[in-house]
């Protein structure tokens, strides 16, 4: 691109595109970084929404960057501004009041958005149903708070328990419905879904399960209640929509890039369309264990995503190396960390350690000596030496006994694996 | 935050030169005390602890409470057998602890070192989920999140900014732990 700077855009201002950019200032400190986003707000922390609704985070932390972030990295900021098309062949982005920005580099971090499932009756007739996705949401759901008394969440992956804690520091009785017999069937197995079910409890959090809303009840705008598919109704003040998040890819529409659940990229993270990259939760980059690409909606994934594109938006030549699913979560204080996929069992060994007493419990399940999964329940300490061991398919047979026993560390581990870790730079 | 400068030295160990003597640990404790002296740090900070003595409890708030603090050395010998080494952060050039940090707590300084804003970490442990070196623990004595049940802060390596060789290396008698320049990582070659 000689003559000029290369104007980069990226359409997004959380994980991925912030590492987006800081990866392309690293390689290209004068091109021109533009960020356009829907909300208004400076970039916050989606995670730390339900913290921020219980009272419990102070607003400090919520932000993921200075105040003076855009003008340190020598980026302008176009926040509370909508993209809603794509013109590749002008190398241009046109936004909601019209007016459009041309770039060279073009980055689609757009995130997911709350998908509401379809056949609940009443549910647009009332004012107090939300999703809980952004701070947009906490702080609509904490100015309806008063004169509720119970809420009805429907969903029990991360955000809806999530939200449901959140709710509940405040005095609320909350009741989780789910349509699937178990709660956060993909992060969790099913013992460590009991430890947090017992936890919740404790927090006078009702789980129902195997059911759903079939409508919301009320008069005059007000709700009353949510009747269940099952026929049992929950009083209710306020509803929470909470079944899950879809890629947040309309905007690409009629543009001609290619999209499957998310948008789909290739190892550098370009769309099919030459200058056209997407990273996070809108788009799908390999999953390790799997081997196919698909979304995994967690922030590792996310800014490692957006910090490859950026390199390969400014010039760089970067593969990126893919993922496994991972989560680390707490309920009630009680941490717990999870790699791989927790409840596929079929024809792997697996190695549990124990210890009721201190509501520890570990899980591992290998297969042909390899590890593929991981469940860390309060003794997390040093969980990542499974991420890499799950991730790079290291062979583990001679020391598969000892993995999820305390104690377990770098020193069981073949001394060529620990030399490549700790004997030359990262 | 990423940073646009790597770290030139790092600490290094040479596990054959290991003799699992746990004085790398201890230099740490006393080099991030505040009276900096081994007798005040382990006697009147009370920075001590006793690691058989806290095995079986993994949380490091219950010990504390139980007056049994976990240890908070940044740096960490592993044994088994007749083998210990001392493992510590990596200063990755790109950090999965900072590419997993749920709020951006964690950050690269100018001189390219993995660094926490202290007052901003959340205890939300993604960090210790993303870091494949185990080198991140638990400080349950600083929170951020009094709300949270079990809240604390991580902690690890900052490679003592304030000494010219970070005092793990400057203490380890047989020379176990070096710090040097062994050029850059991998991808940033490529």
């Amino acid at each position: 691109m000689a003559g000029r700077a290369r104007h980069y855009v990226l359409i997004g201002n959380s994980f991925a595109a912030l590492f987006a950019a800081e990866a392309i200032r690293r390689l290209d400190r004068e091109g021109p970084i533009t960020f356009i986003a829907e909300e208004p707000e400076h970039t916050y922390s989606r995670a730390l929404l339900h913290e921020t609704l219980a009272g419990w985070a102070p607003d400090r932390v919520i932000w993921l960057r200075e105040r003076d972030y855009y003008e340190r990295i020598s980026a302008r900021p176009m926040l509370g501004r909508r993209v809603v098309e794509v013109r590749p062949r002008e190398r241009r982005v046109v936004l909601a009041d019209g007016e459009s920005v041309s770039y060279d580099k073009l980055l689609i971090s757009t995130g997911g958005a709350p998908f509401i499932p379809p056949g609940i009756d009443g549910i647009d007739r009332f004012e107090k149903v939300f999703t809980f996705t952004r701070l947009s949401d906490v702080r609509a759901i904490d100015a309806a708070l008063e004169g509720v008394r119970e809420v009805a969440i429907l969903g029990q992956g991360l955000i809806g328990l999530q939200c449901a804690e959140g709710i509940a520091a405040r005095g609320r009785k909350v009741t989780v419905v789910e349509i699937a017999d178990d709660l956060l069937p993909f992060a969790l197995d099913s013992n460590a879904a009991a430890i947090v079910r017992r936890e919740l409890a404790r927090e006078k959090i009702e789980l129902v399960n195997c059911d759903t809303f079939a409508a919301v009840e009320g008069a005059g705008g007000k709700i009353s209640s949510v009747l269940l598919k099952s026929g049992g109704r929950i009083p209710c003040q306020m509803v929470v929509i909470a079944v899950g998040v879809r890629p947040l890819v309309g905007l690409v529409e009629g543009s001609g890039i290619e999209v499957d659940r998310g948008i789909v990229v290739n190892e550098r993270m370009e769309t099919n369309v030459e200058g056209i990259y997407a990273a996070g939760d809108c788009a799908q980059g390999l999953e390790l264990l799997s081997g196919r690409k698909l979304p995994l909606a967690v922030i590792p994934v996310a800014s490692t995503m957006g910090m490859y594109a950026g390199y390969n938006m400014a010039g760089g030549r970067r593969t990126y190396p893919g993922s496994i699913p991972l989560n680390a979560l707490q309920f009630g204080g009680i941490p717990i960390i999870s790699y791989g996929y927790v409840r596929d069992e079929e024809g792997a060994e697996v190695f549990c350690h124990i210890d009721e007493r201190q509501n520890v419990y570990k899980k591992a399940i290998i297969k042909d000596g390899k590890l593929r999964a991981v469940v860390l329940v309060k003794d997390i300490e040093r969980a990542g030496i499974f991420r890499r061991l799950i991730e790079q398919q290291v062979d583990v047979s001679d020391c598969k006994e000892e993995l999820m026993k305390p104690g377990f560390n770098f020193a069981f581990l073949q001394k060529d694996y620990r030399d490549r870790l700790f004997t030359q730079p990262q | 935050m990423l940073g646009s400068k790597p770290v030139a030295r790092k600490v290094y160990p040479i596990e054959e030169r290991c003799i699992n003597c746990h004085m790398c640990e201890v230099g740490c404790i006393v080099e991030h005390s505040q009276t900096k002296t081994l007798l005040g740090a382990y006697q009147v900070e009370k920075l001590s602890f006793n690691r058989e003595w806290s095995l079986g409890i993994v949380e490091p708030n219950e010990a504390l409470e139980q007056g049994r603090p976990h240890p908070l050395n940044r740096c960490l010998v592993e044994t088994h057998d007749t083998l210990s080494i001392s493992t510590n952060c990596r200063h990755c050039d790109e950090p999965e602890c900072i590419l997993a940090c749920k709020n951006g707590a964690l950050y690269q300084d100018e001189e390219g070192r993995c660094r926490l804003h202290e007052d901003r970490c959340v205890g939300c442990w993604m960090c210790i989920m993303g870091c494949s070196y185990g080198a991140i623990n638990r400080n349950p004595t600083v929170k951020n999140v009094p709300g949270q049940e079990n809240n604390g802060i991580q902690n690890h390596c900052d490679l003592c900014p304030e000494r010219e060789i970070p005092m793990c290396v400057y203490v380890c008698p047989t020379k176990a732990l070096v710090f040097e320049d062994r050029g850059r990582a991998v991808h940033e070659v490529e």
